[in-house]
């Protein structure tokens, strides 16, 4: 992939999602950076420069949603990509609502994710060389396509 | 003719007889049959003892129609003195009252009083009698102790009816005097109209039926939709903690699912690329199977707290080990456990892994609350016939809207804790008759009482 692009950073306190989730996304040509709390990443966050960030929803400490409105408020242009095992219409409409780029139920389909890592990709591509508003036009047109996306995943994985 | 009109619906809704409670029926019963009509009974037949046997002015002329009756009676009174005598035998003998058959002795006894006092009525003056007063209160004995509708219609119709056949009767009893007494040429008397005071008399008594009915009606309604109130709210919390459990068990089980998926997938890939199996991804799938397997065992495990063997316990000792557990002396250096126990206390007959465990998950909480350190003070002394086990810590206490929540199934606040602790600390105490409570100020740390029964059979979970 793209050698100037900056790495992703994974938030989640299960060892093995970690080591999973770098598997996978390294394959695809990714730089993962894994740590296993919101906090964590946050300090990380201000130190480096990532291209988006997928965390658990669950963590120690600060939760997921608490670490999504921060990241929101200090990086309003990095995508974040909220996974939980708790999946309800109302979280994920919370979570939306909270700036999250994209929320993600548990098991979900490693190409799934993949597809919203390409998506957020392509967002900060967008980002970089558009103003703020077709940017959000951009991400407003791939959170409408993510759906169909998914299903068109999950037909392929069947 | 068929009336359909709502009003007339809404009227006949409201008077629907509401099924009454098995459990209250049995309660009015015996409370109302046993404990008060019993007592009066005594007072009333002792009165007509007297006044049958000893009394001055009983007794007619022989040869009339009152004679007659009279004697009748008294005839009727022997078998309802006996009668008496034996549904008192049931009612005062019979430990648990059995329900149905309480129900239709009761039926048959509130029936023969309606007719003994009808044959009283008529030995008395008929409509005019002063005996009528015992008739509404026949009505109201009737309405209190058959709640159900049939049985306590039936029952108050035969006391207007047996009133009125009384009356009518007496009547003509000395309709049929006053001829006799006309035949051999005494003056005439004038028997006076009863039409009035009869219908008045009735009027009440029907009255009286129906405001007893509908009263009745209404006070079940009334106690059926606060029950129903009480209901809704249990089940809707039962609700919200199988939510709280359906949640756990999704977060539970999916993150392993998820983490196993991804690798598969990563596996998949490198098969299919040819590239050599990544032995990481399969020990990832064998490590998180596991521990599906051990989570799905801790719910099991839950389910069936309540088997095993029980033993001797003694408490001290299991208080030790206990704490021993929880703050091996190399690792807990930060937190000071003191104890305090009665010596000796009772052993308590409790499985030693269920008493282990509330004392274990309490102390683990305390620990976890003291991540700097502090103090914990683990109490025991007897009490009539109980052990209390108090366990206190100065750490930072629970909210108060929190006191009752913790001990629900998968009420947690810590990051990485299951919930289950300190519901199986209920559970545990529960099943031995004992019970816990949490006392606890913001600031000012938290205290669980634990109190056990030292003579209670275990209760076995349903």
């Amino acid at each position: 992939m793209s050698s100037a692009l900056p790495p992703l950073l994974v938030v989640d306190d299960e060892k093995n999602m970690r080591l999973s989730l770098r598997t996978i996304l390294s394959e695809e040509g990714y730089t993962p950076r894994l740590v296993e709390s919101a906090e964590e990443a946050l300090r990380l966050l201000e130190r480096e420069p990532f291209f988006m960030v997928i965390s658990d929803f669950r963590l120690g400490g600060m939760t997921g949603g608490q670490f999504l409105r921060q990241c929101h408020q200090r990086w309003p242009d990095l995508p974040v990509v909220l996974v939980t095992a708790y999946a309800t219409p109302k979280l994920a409409a919370e979570a939306i609502k909270a700036g999250a780029f994209d929320y993600l139920p548990k098991p979900f389909e490693p190409e799934e994710l993949l597809n919203v890592v390409a998506r957020a990709r392509s967002v900060t591509r967008c980002s970089k060389r558009t103003p703020c508003y077709a940017r959000t036009v951009a991400m407003f047109i791939g959170s409408k396509t993510s759906l169909a996306n998914r299903r068109t995943c999950r037909s392929c994985a069947n | 003719m068929h009336i359909r009109s709502p009003t007339f619906e809404r009227l006949r809704d409201l008077l629907r007889p509401a099924a009454p409670d098995p459990a209250e029926q049995l309660f009015r019963l015996k409370a109302v049959e046993r404990d008060i009509i019993l007592p009066i009974k005594l007072l009333y037949i002792s009165f007509l003892l007297y006044f049958f046997y000893f009394g001055p002015w009983y007794g007619g002329e022989s040869g009339t129609a009152s004679e007659i009756v009279e004697s009748l009676t008294e005839q009727f009174f022997r078998i309802y003195l006996a009668l008496n005598v034996a549904v008192a035998i049931f009612l005062l003998k019979s430990r648990r009252l059995p329900l149905v058959l309480g129900q239709r002795v009761v039926f048959v006894m509130s029936f023969v009083d309606t007719l003994f006092l009808a044959a009283l009525t008529l030995v008395t003056g008929g409509f005019d009698s002063t005996l009528y007063w015992l008739f509404p209160g026949l009505i109201i004995r009737n309405a209190v102790s058959h709640p159900v509708a049939r049985l306590q219609i039936i029952l108050n119709t035969s006391v207007v009816l047996s009133f009125v056949i009384a009356g009518i009767l007496d009547v003509v009893a000395t309709n049929y005097e006053g001829t006799l007494v006309n035949e051999i040429g005494r003056d005439n008397f004038s028997v006076e109209n009863p039409a009035e005071p009869f219908l008045l008399r009735l009027f009440v008594l029907i009255l009286l039926t129906a405001s007893c009915y509908a009263l009745q009606v209404l006070f079940e309604k009334a106690r059926q939709t606060s029950e129903e109130t009480r209901e809704f709210i249990t089940r809707q919390e039962q609700l919200r903690a199988a939510g709280r459990v359906a949640a756990e068990v999704a977060h539970q089980i999916k993150n392993p699912l998820g983490i196993i998926n991804n690798a598969a997938f990563a596996l998949q890939r490198s098969v299919a690329a040819g590239k050599p199996v990544p032995l990481q991804q399969i020990e990832i799938i064998r490590e998180e199977v596991e521990r599906s397997d051990r989570i799905v065992t801790e719910l099991m495990g839950y389910a069936q707290l309540a088997e095993g063997t029980v033993e001797r316990l003694n408490v001290i000792s299991e208080l030790n080990r206990a704490i021993g557990q929880v703050f091996p002396a190399a690792v807990y250096r930060g937190i000071q456990v003191r104890t305090d126990y009665d010596d000796p206390l009772p052993p308590l007959l409790m499985q030693r892994k269920h008493f282990s465990e509330i004392i274990v998950n309490i102390l683990q909480n305390a620990r976890d609350v003291l991540p700097g350190g502090g103090h914990i003070d683990v109490q025991a002394e007897a009490q009539d016939g109980t052990v209390r086990v108090t366990i206190a810590d100065d750490g930072p206490g629970i909210p108060p809207e929190r006191t009752e929540k913790i001990f629900e199934p998968y009420f947690s606040t810590k990051p990485q804790g299951t919930g289950l602790g300190l519901a199986i600390v209920r559970h545990n105490a529960e099943i031995y008759s004992g019970h816990v409570r949490v006392e606890s100020e913001l600031g000012h740390g938290t205290r669980f009482v634990l109190e056990f029964p030292t003579r209670t059979l275990m209760k076995l979970q349903k």
